[in-house]
């Protein structure tokens, strides 16, 4: 048994309960058991690349244990190590660790801290489970605890009493509640269509095989079972359903609204949703899906429209969550929606892979989840701290941090230029290369044009949150108040942050390589050169940083100069659709409503008085029989 | 048994069933609805005796009758169960009406 392989994902989780359990007696030995299942994920996943670089295991090495064993069927917990998995095992141990180290400072003096670790823990430990199964029913295990762990984390500040940010709650711990349930809602819809789907995935193995089977592997030897869904036409509905499922996941529309709430958690579980664990999730099902249909689409070209709807969906979420961005009034909100956005990016590069069958587009995308993972986290830990020593959240109430906070300040700026996809940082390579390998096909020729005005939209929020935050003079807010910069706890995580994002793109090259042909070239000076010739000498990189320029000079203009008040350039019936969301949000509350409006009405039914119950009962089971003699 | 078909035995659990069925529905005395439950069970247990005669005459299927007897034994413990949960909810609410009984009423 590969030992290390299993350790990733079991070490997060049984230390979740160590953790728990020993806070009772000591924060700092709740802190270090966590810390260390962290480093420990980590690790593992380095002695793992490790094994494949020498050769002790080969590519799409796989084990299992059957957990569920029948005749004719079988579920097995097992392991599946193969480039992509490797890549978003190190990616998500090497985030969560930094973040993990964060948390020490950021949730100091908090008293529930037991509670706090075990669901950091156990949310590391799901998104493993997930990344490193190999099978589908596995997949959906580590899906739904990441769901159930992301539900548990956000709302963690439910017994808050202070005053709620936004009107209809008591307090802000019943709006923190409300938001975790919102997040779960939203994405439970999402994922009762992909069990669905799954479902479908074993019925058709059934009708091929004579047996259901969920390994990728198998899935991926064999295409007979996609033959079965081509001949009964439930294609459309399969790419539907099974799309479903990490559209909720990556908050992709039409499941985006939740993911802006989702920000009513610790900042730190915010990093740790969108750098590693949940919205990533989704991102890595569409990669698996296209690495195991690979063979499928010269035989099964109709299987292509799953990954039209991801490129579509992709495509206008990033559009749709950039404009909103534009007018976010909270710190962590701007960079939840720009989370929606860069995740739109990959969702495109990874439809477009399907449709053409480019392994580039592929690399591309699971390179831009490693920039934007990297990147995110440095910006949501340098958003914690800002929103640590101020006291707020609303960007209007901070500014001028920058001499209060320089290593933030710089940490931060990096992110964000990072974020907008300026050069040298890792961003801009792997957005760049997105734009490009859509721009070469004639189906992705759309969607490149949408991307790239995005890139405009991108460069204006992000320095509209910068120069909000730490530009300017203090405002009356933080009059009085005792500015100073983080404690090294956590600036030593943003300083690493900042240090991987600036260099993260060096590996890109011989990583790009990895992902597509398995091998792993030396970094050397002439590969570099190549790459940064490819990166540079071309008219989309050059026609992308004119854009990033147009949308920093409105930006510098009204925000970091503050020779414009905002007033005076805001287009009024537009900055109400926007601060409106589109009216997707209210359009959903409305459809709650109506549906709870709909519940009052039949409740009535349900008179609580057992003969009552029992007589639904007998007539059900009558109209059951009557069925049954019917349909014989 | 050589006069009386498999037919009158269903029947006559037919009938005891309906017996039970409308006790449990229409009596709101928490005891008479467990021993319509009963009723009710001694009904399927009548059918499954009466399905079991076996396809050899004068012979029973031995496996018709273990299933028969398990059912007895269980029915017996449901009507165990029914009956503690009536102690208690006496005990707790100081009445046995199944309709005083509603609180989870919508």
């Amino acid at each position: 048994m590969l030992l290390e392989a299993w350790l990733t994902w079991l070490v997060p989780i049984i230390s979740g309960f160590v953790a728990f359990f020993s806070a009772r007696f000591s924060r700092r030995i709740s802190h270090g058991i966590s810390i260390a299942s962290a480093l420990t994920s980590l690790i593992c996943s380095l002695i793992l690349a490790y094994d494949i670089w020498i050769g002790r295991i080969g590519l799409s090495y796989e084990e299992k244990i059957p957990l569920l064993k029948g005749p004719e069927f079988e579920v097995s917990l097992g392991v599946l190590v193969d480039q992509l998995s490797l890549v978003m095992l190190i990616a998500v141990a090497f985030v969560s660790s930094v973040i993990f180290i964060y948390s020490v400072g950021y949730m100091e003096g908090e008293p529930d801290i037991g509670r706090y670790w075990f669901w950091m823990d156990f949310f590391l430990g799901s998104m493993q489970l997930l990344v490193i199964s190999g099978n589908l029913v596995q997949m959906l295990m580590g899906w739904e605890m990441v769901g159930l762990c992301s539900w548990a984390l956000i709302s963690f500040w439910y017994k808050s009493k202070a005053p709620s940010p936004e009107p209809g709650f008591a307090t802000e711990g019943e709006y923190n509640a409300h938001c975790g349930l919102k997040a779960l809602i939203t994405t439970s819809i999402a994922d009762s269509f992909f069990i669905v789907a799954i479902f479908l995935i074993g019925w058709s193995t059934w009708m091929a095989y004579g047996r259901p089977t969920f390994d990728f592997l198998k899935l991926s030897s064999d295409f007979k079972w996609l033959g079965e869904i081509v001949r009964t036409g439930l294609v459309p509905f399969l790419a539907f359903a099974l799309l479903s499922g990490p559209l909720g996941k990556s908050a992709q529309f039409p499941y985006n609204e939740w993911l802006p709430e989702a920000m009513a958690g610790p900042t730190t579980v915010s990093a740790l949703i969108h750098a590693a664990t949940m919205v990533k999730a989704g991102c890595y099902f569409v990669a698996r899906f296209f690495i195991t249909l690979i063979g499928a689409y010269p035989t099964y070209p109709e299987i292509k429209l799953f990954f039209w709807g991801a490129l579509t969906m992709g495509a206008f979420s990033a559009f749709l969550a950039a404009s909103q961005g534009m007018v976010a009034k909270e710190l962590k909100k701007v960079l939840a929606y720009s989370t929606i956005s860069q995740i739109g990016y990959i969702f495109s590069a990874l439809g477009l892979a399907g449709i053409v069958l480019s392994r580039e587009a592929f690399a591309s995308g699971i390179l831009h989840i490693i920039s934007h993972a990297l990147l995110k986290a440095l910006l949501f830990l340098g958003a914690g701290a800002v929103i640590h020593i101020t006291g707020t959240r609303y960007m209007y109430e901070m500014g001028g941090l920058r001499k209060y906070m320089p290593v933030t300040f710089w940490t931060m700026l990096i992110g964000a230029l990072s974020l907008t996809g300026l050069p040298p940082f890792s961003g801009f390579f792997s957005k760049d290369e997105i734009i490009r390998s859509l721009y070469r096909t004639s189906q992705g020729l759309i969607g490149a044009a949408i991307l790239i005005i995005t890139v405009a939209l991108t460069s204006f929020y992000t320095f509209r949150m910068i120069g909000l935050v730490f530009f300017g003079e203090p405002s009356d807010f933080l009059k009085g108040k005792k500015l100073k910069e983080a404690p090294k706890v956590m600036t030593g995580p943003l300083i690493t942050l900042a240090i991987a994002t600036s260099l993260a793109w060096l590996s890109y090259p011989s990583l790009s390589n990895f992902l597509v042909y398995g091998n792993f070239p030396k970094l050397s000076a002439p590969l570099i050169i190549s790459y940064l010739r490819d990166a540079f000498v071309n008219p989309l990189s050059l026609l992308s940083l004119a854009l990033i320029l147009i949308g920093f000079y409105p930006a510098y203009e009204v925000y970091i100069a503050r020779e414009v008040k905002p007033e005076e350039v805001t287009v009024g019936k537009l900055y109400g659709f926007l601060t409106a969301r589109w009216y997707w949000n209210g359009l959903y509350y409305w459809l709650t409503e109506r549906t709870r409006k709909f519940c009052d009405r039949i409740r009535y039914f349900q008179t609580g008085i057992s003969n009552v119950n029992v007589a639904y009962m007998l007539t059900g089971f009558v109209i059951f029989l009557v069925l049954l003699t019917l349909l014989r | 048994m050589s006069g009386l078909q498999p037919s009158f035995f269903l029947a006559l659990s037919f009938l005891l069933f309906a017996i039970g069925a409308y006790v449990t529905i229409c009596k709101r005395n928490l005891i008479r609805i467990v021993m319509g439950l009963e009723i009710a069970v001694s009904s399927a247990n009548l059918a499954i005796v009466a399905l079991s005669r076996g396809i050899v005459p004068g012979l029973a299927d031995p496996l018709g009758r273990a299933v028969a007897m398990i059912s007895i034994a269980v029915g017996a413990g449901g009507a165990a169960l029914g009956l503690a949960l009536i102690t208690v909810i006496y005990r707790k609410f100081r009445t046995l009406d199944s309709v005083k009984l509603s609180e989870l009423r919508g």
